[in-house]
């Protein structure tokens, strides 16, 4: 049985249509990703099946019960880290952990939620003492306090310094290794491609992708890119004769080829900088990416 | 209920962490309290207003108003007793003396003239001053007239004044201010307090991350009303600890009808601030709007000063402003000792505006 199902949702604020028409499946324990620039609607989305807003239209079952009807009891059983929030400056780490503990019937320990999170040595530390990755590390603690089946993630790295954004993937993961259902919004490739099982493509209200971040790369950047240089230099023409060899375009003083057999087409730019009497150097062959991806569904980028 | 009180007592550490708070919370109106106090306390003797009524109309009862008239702490004040009573039961005057018929006979045949000396007992210092000195000076007249009739002999004791007294519930200044700073406290906690935490805290999204928990609204909302009630009893209690042990104010209200009193105009005011919380979009508006609801209440409710003081217009002014009513109850209960069903109507109004400032918030209430 999925863990969400959302179908046909739609949301609109005035002449806008932040949600127009959305419709995905969330499996029991995968970690399911929402990717997208800003403003495509993520957080929305998010927000209606988390109960926090209405919808204008479409059917949502959360942990098979209905999110209009059932809102009290889907309550129960998620945890939901939202995107801005900041909490009271003057409890401490441990306190608010145990306040929100006590709004919810089923409570964990907030001993394990505090090395879950990392937080042991600031657990008696003031909220507005914390930094910024630790302050998010609470915010995902807080989303655990009631041991939750599923949990919602919104942005959970934004604004993070790298090192931050590690830990707070390896909670992520430590979540996975638990057997939650995870959905996470995010408009880092790195952490789509890093944390989801499974990854939706969302812009301006729709999605316009779903699948394995392998499946959608294959599905839509299928090829791999291959820069090089070629000393002396060697007329593009030959270059574009190489195996399997689909584009190519002089890029830092050599070229870039694209293709969708790598180890032939590596094997025939060495071939042709023996034939023609060059030295192939600088070699360097990269994967496409959900960049890549993002870049061929909506002709823009996702960083944008 | 684990819920309720889980939450009631971090509110009440995250404010005894805010020691800015504390600050307005507790020491502002102690200082208050205090300088008023101090600066007033003191100043409260001038002249002493006599009423006086002559029934006995006789050369001799003639003679001491003209004496009296000649005395410089006197204000003296002419009128039928029933006008002067009132008068003293309004505060306007501070002691009524009346000549009853026929002192002059008694005096001349040698027997003390009856005379009756009313004072106010609400103002024990200034009514002791008026009736000793009224009895001297009239004791010393009634002699030398005597002394002077026709066949008059001194006797021992002139005159016989039986003292009576009339509470006018007119009270010293720092009777007076004491209440008055507990309104103003009462008030700038509600309007100051709660309500903007709860704009900060929408502003966070707090309000947000509770409303994804199952926690019902009526809970939180419960529990911070709660604490902040606890917090005004505490503010009740320290005020007038201090009052009591700096300038010995009198109090005299019973502890549970002061209780009620104060938990309503607490709750009253709480409202106004959660409808101003609920109306205006940031902190700042927030804080702006209460100080421009607060400012003129605390100058123009006669928490300060006493209407009376104040220009009719102002004082019309005062009895539209829920502040008043809550100095009024305050008072009337815990420094007259009044019962809280003879201040019924001020509790009818804080209750009624707390109920419409309280349905005003739920309408516009938002979470974000």
């Amino acid at each position: 049985m999925a863990a969400i199902t959302v179908t046909d949702l739609k949301k609109s604020y005035g002449d806008i249509k932040a949600v127009d028409g959305v419709s995905f499946d969330v499996e029991e324990k995968e970690v399911f990703g929402i990717l997208g620039p800003n403003g495509a609607g993520k957080t929305t989305t998010l927000e209606i099946i988390e109960t926090l807003r209405d919808d204008d239209s479409g059917e949502i079952t959360v942990a098979g019960l209905d999110v209009r009807r059932d809102s009290r009891s889907i309550k129960e059983v998620i945890g939901v880290q939202l995107q801005t929030t900041v909490f009271f400056d003057k409890l401490t780490v441990r306190e608010t952990i145990e306040l929100f503990a006590s709004f919810y019937n089923n409570r964990v320990k907030a001993e394990s939620l505090l090395e879950l999170a990392g937080l042991e040595e600031r657990s008696n530390a003031m909220l507005n003492e914390l930094s910024g990755g630790q302050h998010k590390r609470v915010s995902i603690a807080l989303a655990l306090v009631n041991d939750p089946k599923i949990v919602f993630l919104d942005e959970p790295t934004t604004g993070l310094d790298p090192q931050a954004r590690r830990s707070v993937w390896d909670i992520v993961t430590r979540l996975r290794e638990q057997e939650k259902t995870v959905v996470v919004t995010t408009h880092y490739i790195e952490e789509a491609e890093y944390l989801c099982d499974r990854v939706a493509v969302m812009d301006h209200g729709h999605i316009i992708a779903t699948g394995t971040p392998d499946e959608l790369i294959d599905r839509y950047s299928p090829e791999s890119h291959i820069t090089f240089t070629l000393t002396p230099t060697v007329d593009e023409s030959v270059v574009r004769a190489i195996t399997g060899v689909r584009g190519s375009r002089p890029y830092n003083g050599g070229y870039e080829v694209s293709t969708l057999t790598p180890q032939e087409t590596l094997v025939g730019i060495f071939a042709a900088a023996y034939e023609n009497g060059a030295v192939a150097d600088q070699v360097s062959m990269k994967r496409a990416t959900l960049e890549d991806v993002f870049l061929k569904i909506t002709g823009r980028s996702l960083r944008e | 209920m684990s819920r309720f009180f889980k939450f009631m007592g971090a509110s009440l550490k995250m404010l005894y962490r805010d020691r800015m708070a504390l600050f307005w919370l507790f020491l502002f109106p102690l200082l208050l309290m205090l300088l008023l106090g101090t600066i007033f306390g003191k100043s409260g003797q001038a002249d002493i207003s006599l009423g006086f009524v002559d029934l006995d109309r006789s050369q001799i009862s003639k003679g001491i108003e003209s004496a009296l008239e000649g005395i410089e702490a006197f204000n003296l004040k002419r009128g039928t007793e029933k006008e002067l009573l009132e008068e003293l039961g309004d505060a306007k005057i501070n002691a009524v003396l009346i000549l009853e018929s026929g002192f002059a006979e008694s005096v001349t045949q040698g027997k003390p003239g009856k005379a009756v000396i009313y004072v106010d007992r609400s103002s024990p210092n200034v009514s002791e001053i008026a009736a000793s000195t009224v009895n001297q000076v009239l004791d010393e007249i009634a002699r030398e007239i005597a002394a002077r009739a026709p066949g008059g002999r001194p006797v021992p004791r002139m005159i016989d004044v039986e003292q009576k007294s009339v509470s006018s519930g007119e009270l010293s200044y720092v009777d007076f201010i004491v209440p008055g700073v507990l309104a103003i406290t009462l008030m700038t906690s509600g309007l100051m307090g709660l309500s903007l935490d709860f704009v900060n805290y929408r502003e966070k999204g707090i309000l947000r991350r509770i409303k994804v928990s199952p926690l019902p609204l009526s809970r939180f909302l419960g529990a911070e009303i709660t604490a902040a009630m606890v917090m005004s009893l505490i503010q009740a209690v320290i005020l007038l600890a201090v009052g009591k042990l700096v300038f010995g104010i009198d109090i005299r209200g019973d502890y549970l009808s002061m209780a009620v009193v104060v938990l309503i105009g607490s709750a009253s005011f709480l409202a106004m601030g959660f409808m101003i919380s609920s109306l205006v979009q940031t902190f700042k508006t927030a804080e702006a709007v209460s100080n421009v609801v607060s400012f003129p209440m605390m100058f123009l409710s006669g928490v300060f000063f006493p209407l009376a003081l104040m220009p009719d217009f102002l004082a019309s002014v005062a009895r539209v402003l829920p502040l008043y009513y809550l100095g009024d109850a305050l008072r009337e209960v815990m420094i007259k000792g009044n019962s809280l069903f003879s201040v019924w109507l001020d509790i009818v109004v804080l209750i009624a505006v707390g109920l419409a400032c309280f349905g005003i918030s739920v309408r516009f209430f938002r979470w974000e």
